[in-house]
């Protein structure tokens, strides 16, 4: 497997950005 | 919009970011080309420029595969002197290493399209505990 360092961090920032947002939009409490 | 749907929507955006960085963007190629560099120095660093490397690309993999002479204490060394196989091996990058002519089985490396997509689904999947953790957080009530 690719170490993460190696990894290109562009993409890892975006898919955790992706991933965040996610979360965020599938378990908020409705106001 | 149900909760699978944006599961899928992101996870879809995802995997297409990675294949776009990887392939059209020409990260996966440029990834592989530094690390074939940095092995061909290793080969002349070991003043066995008769050997050449190659490196998997259709798929793009990090599978290095040696051609040339050499001997098997050149390829394997011996006790704590390492053979070119594994100087190359311990090259940042390399997945794995062959000999062109060697009957047996070649290392397992994943495509390095397959590599990308899983540790972009890791930091997505990080990514969404976050996200999880944000929206689950209590609200306070007051600053007091």
């Amino acid at each position: 497997m690719l170490s993460l360092a190696q990894f290109d961090a562009p993409l890892l920032v975006a898919a955790l950005l992706v991933g965040i947002v996610t979360g965020w939009w599938l378990f908020r409490r409705p106001q | 919009m149900k909760a699978p749907v944006k599961l899928l929507i992101s996870l879809a955006a995802v995997l297409a970011a990675g294949w776009i960085v990887h392939g059209p963007l020409g990260r996966g190629e440029a990834f592989v080309a530094a690390t074939k560099a940095r092995a061909e120095a290793v080969i002349q660093a070991a003043e066995m420029d008769q050997v050449t490397v190659a490196f998997g690309h259709d798929p793009l993999t990090r599978l290095a595969t040696l051609s040339g002479e050499a001997d098997d204490f050149q390829r394997n060394g011996m006790g704590s002197l390492p053979g070119l196989t594994g100087c190359v091996a311990a090259v940042a990058g390399v997945g794995g290493v062959r000999w062109s002519d060697d009957r047996g089985r070649a290392p397992f490396v994943l495509p390095l399209l397959v590599e990308t997509e899983a540790l972009a689904l890791l930091a997505w999947a990080v990514g969404l505990g976050c996200g999880w953790l944000l929206a689950r957080r209590r609200r306070r009530e007051s600053f007091l």
